[in-house]
């Protein structure tokens, strides 16, 4: 089984010279359940990360005793390219669960962005997409 | 290949009577997002990051920062744990455990056995249970 039979292909995405409050409201929009945000340029060129935590970092880390609209001050001030991770790492449609297992496993990433061989994003890659590999291989006892 | 062999056996607990800014400095510490509410070693309940986040004052909140810490270090979480927790056995497989986690969006599964936590299975261990079977194969 390769990534590009589990990977989602429907991804929420940021620009680099977005504001941080915008990825913060995306975050925490109820129900969006978003983590993560691949930070993309034109054409889909992945160029960084972002994760709430580097969210909840920007902001001072005591957040939960700031007001929301005093956080969101903060937030305004800051580009996603301020406080993104620049180093991201990616893998390829064609990459083995087993790979990328691995990699969540050493790095203790929530996800993995999937890129082509021109750099876009094809799609992106959580630990629970795995699991459903897992489950799914155990029910049609089907190979990894 | 069964839970009692994947959990992690350390678990870091809290107490009912714990305050909102105990359990969330204790989060903090461990980087960790879910914790089990234990009286004694009876399983009571669980409280995660999101519980402590929304038990917290609201965006539209007078309160000022002391009044919303005073709030945090007097609330007891119990006040705000979920208390019907889903829980397993030692004894069920790993796919299983794993179908559970998904279908319940929980991000974690207590386990318990006679009625005393004896572990914590997470996301991680289910990938290190399908990797484990990978390499199996």
């Amino acid at each position: 089984m390769q990534v590009k039979d589990f990977m989602r292909t429907q991804v929420t995405t940021i620009p680099p010279d977005a504001l941080v409050s915008t990825a913060y409201q995306l975050m925490t929009l109820r129900g969006s359940g978003i983590r993560h945000l691949p930070v993309v340029m034109r054409q889909n060129v992945v160029v960084g990360i972002l994760t709430d935590r580097d969210v909840r970092l920007a902001a001072a880390s005591d957040a939960p005793s700031m007001a929301e609209h005093e956080l969101l001050y903060v937030l305004k001030k800051l580009h996603v390219r301020d406080i993104m991770t620049h180093d991201v790492v990616t893998v390829r449609g064609t990459t083995s669960l087993a790979e990328a297992g691995q990699i969540f496993l050493q790095k203790k990433f929530g996800c993995l962005p999937v890129i082509g061989s021109d750099n876009r994003l094809k799609g992106i890659l959580t630990v629970s997409d795995l699991l459903r590999a897992y489950v799914e291989q155990h029910d049609t006892g089907r190979d990894v | 290949m069964h839970v009692g062999i994947m959990m992690q056996k350390q678990v870091i607990t809290a107490t009912p009577e714990m305050t909102l800014a105990e359990v969330q400095r204790l989060m903090r510490e461990h980087h960790i997002r879910h914790v089990p509410v234990v009286s004694g070693k009876r399983l009571v309940g669980i409280i995660t990051d999101r519980d402590v986040r929304e038990a917290s004052p609201s965006p539209a909140t007078t309160l000022t920062r002391g009044e919303i810490a005073y709030q945090m270090a007097t609330t007891p979480i119990k006040q705000c744990m979920t208390q019907d927790v889903v829980w397993i056995g030692p004894d069920m497989d790993m796919v299983q455990a794993t179908r559970l986690l998904l279908q319940r969006q929980c991000g974690c599964l207590p386990v318990v056995d006679n009625g005393t936590l004896i572990g914590i299975i997470t996301e991680m261990d289910c990938l290190r249970a399908f990797l484990d079977a990978v390499d199996n194969t």
